[in-house]
């Protein structure tokens, strides 16, 4: 069939509004990582890789990396394990599953902002729930602010981020789960296998990809977040609860270091870029393999 | 024969008292926060964030309301999240068409660019876009906000209406288009109305996103009146101070078209969830 080629019409606005809003500004943060521009004045100076080795440099960026990680490893085995085994447990046909589904799904929809106060309720050092219950049992005098203190601070952020991102893992797993083949686990039952052999041996291996999928996605969350820390600590105190994108936040629109702040931003792609090409890679390879 | 099933019983209670525990404490942190919307602000300071209310009283909520910033943030952010939606999905109908149903050249690779824009994360861009809108004087309006909401939410548009239009059989195209069709007809007199699950999931997603989003109004709003909620609630955090019993309505009515999409439309969200992440 003779057919014109009309791609371009469909693409056309919507490739316009990307270039705009992603792939120009994009650029132009690299361009800017190699700048000292102030976000204010029309004029700067380029001035190379100074920025970089300014980065590299900084006792802040490098607790901001350090943080960074203690988040990507708590994500790891918190809300990862503890979605893998909700999604288990409710895969099974517990009585009410749809309904405990959805308590688990339940902290999705808040924004960070409301996450942030409900949090801010269970860590209130006078009346907050954790320190009652502290209390209850234990020191009735007890009166921590664990929000404010810098041992505790960058916990309790990831604590309450763990609480929200469980669901997302456990619906990444159920999806999973759904695919596990019946006939296998049968069969390895009939072969006298046990319920933790079955599950380790037959069911964990086929939930590969989701668990790629789950990986992938939980390290870039812990990366990308901002709002949290910014609601809850703004990075404090005493910087103990820095990351890398409220550092790259502070250094830019309080400090007024654009040139800068578009270093740490770059710094933040690259790891992201890394994390996600092996994570296209491996789902490519499923798929040709399909 | 008969210990295994004893066992397996033992195990069957187990399990269950287990999700139960877990789920319990899943709900403390909500149950704290809802209840506080009820109470009296002397009360909660005297028995901290645990009792139930009884009797509920409305009188943060009607605080909270009276006072009338949060009518309007409520008014600025439907503004801002209703177009958004509309415009990142009837933006990924067209490269979702395209991508699905097209072959040109590039056609993979300029599919990949847009779709790894899923991970971008947003702070990347943050400052060129404060600079580009500040040229362009747009800093401190809804439509800047709007725009970078379509542009971040393009990708994950383009994914599920790719993937929905790959899995319609081509040959509807075909006979539409011998019977006169052009493309555009294609799409929206026949594709589009057959996309309903795939579009409810995306309207559900985007419309979650951007109005639980504060990054973009906190980089790009100053004025009180041009706020979002999100931004909205935070001042009014600033403003009731140890107002416990405020905030949290304030909160929960910042909630309510959140939880509404939750409860009735759980099953397409999760969907959603599910098929912007597992499919590639």
């Amino acid at each position: 069939m003779i057919q014109k080629n009309t791609a371009w019409q469909f693409l056309l606005v919507p490739l316009l509004v990307y270039g705009v809003v992603i792939v120009y500004p994009f650029v132009q943060t690299l361009y800017l990582s190699l700048t000292n521009w102030d976000g204010v004045s029309q004029a700067y100076d380029f001035i190379g890789l100074r920025n970089y080795r300014g980065v590299f440099t900084d006792p802040n960026f490098r607790g901001a990396i350090y943080h960074n990680i203690i988040w990507v490893m708590i994500f790891l085995l918190v809300p990862t394990v503890l979605g893998l085994i909700l999604a288990v447990l409710l895969d099974r046909g517990v009585p009410g599953a749809v309904f405990f589904k959805s308590v688990i799904y339940l902290p999705m929809i808040f924004s960070y902002v409301i996450i942030g106060m409900i949090w801010n309720f269970i860590y209130e050092p006078r009346i907050g729930i954790l320190n009652m219950v502290i209390r209850l049992f234990g020191n009735p005098e007890w009166n921590y602010a664990w929000l404010a203190q810098k041992e505790t601070a960058l916990l309790a952020i990831i604590f309450a981020a763990s609480w929200q991102h469980t669901g997302l893992c456990m619906i990444l797993y159920l999806a999973g789960l759904s695919g596990v083949r019946q006939d296998l686990i049968e069969a390895a039952r009939i072969d006298g296998a046990g319920g933790r052999q079955i599950f380790f041996r037959v069911v964990l291996p086929q939930l590969k990809n989701s668990t790629v999928v789950v990986v992938s996605l939980t390290i870039i969350n812990s990366l990308k977040n901002f709002d949290l820390v910014y609601i809850t600590t703004k990075g404090g105190p005493y910087r103990s609860s820095e990351v890398l994108t409220t550092l790259m936040y502070r250094e830019s629109f309080w400090n007024y270091r654009m040139g800068y702040g578009s270093a740490v931003a770059s710094v933040l792609f690259i790891i992201v870029f890394i994390v996600v090409y092996f994570y296209f890679r491996s789902v490519m390879r499923e798929d040709h393999r399909e | 024969m008969n210990s295994r099933n004893r066992s397996g019983r033992t195990a069957a209670v187990f399990t269950f008292a287990l999700v139960v525990l877990i789920c319990l404490l899943f709900f403390i942190p909500i149950y704290g926060a809802f209840t506080t919307a009820f109470r009296l602000n002397r009360d909660i300071i005297r028995e901290g964030f645990w009792n139930f209310p009884l009797p509920p009283t409305f009188e943060n909520f009607i605080t909270v309301w009276e006072d009338g910033k949060i009518r309007l943030f409520l008014l600025n952010t439907v503004i801002v999240t209703v177009s958004a939606t509309v415009l990142s999905i009837f933006l990924g109908s067209l490269t979702g068409y395209a991508f699905g149903k097209m072959s040109f050249k590039g056609s993979r690779t300029l599919y990949i660019l847009i779709v790894a824009g899923m991970f971008f994360p947003p702070q990347i861009v943050l400052i060129p876009l404060f600079g580009l809108f500040n040229n362009l004087d747009l800093l401190d309006t809804v439509r800047s906000l709007i725009l970078v909401h379509v542009g971040f939410g393009l990708p994950i548009c383009t994914l599920m209406m790719t993937n929905f239009f790959k899995d319609i059989p081509s040959s509807l195209r075909q006979s539409a288009m011998l019977d006169g069709c052009n493309d555009w007809q294609v799409l929206f007199r026949i594709m589009l109305p057959l996309a309903r699950p795939s579009l409810t999931a995306l309207l559900i997603l985007q419309f979650t996103w951007i109005w639980n989003d504060f990054l973009w109004p906190l980089i790009l709003i100053k004025s009180e009146f041009r706020m979002t909620i999100q931004m909205g609630i935070l001042q009014l955090r600033g403003q009731y101070g140890l107002a416990w019993g405020n905030q949290a309505a304030g909160a929960l009515i910042a909630t309510i078209p959140t939880l509404l999409l939750f409860i009735f439309m759980q099953r397409h969200f999760i969907h959603g969830l599910s098929m912007g992440a597992v499919k590639e």
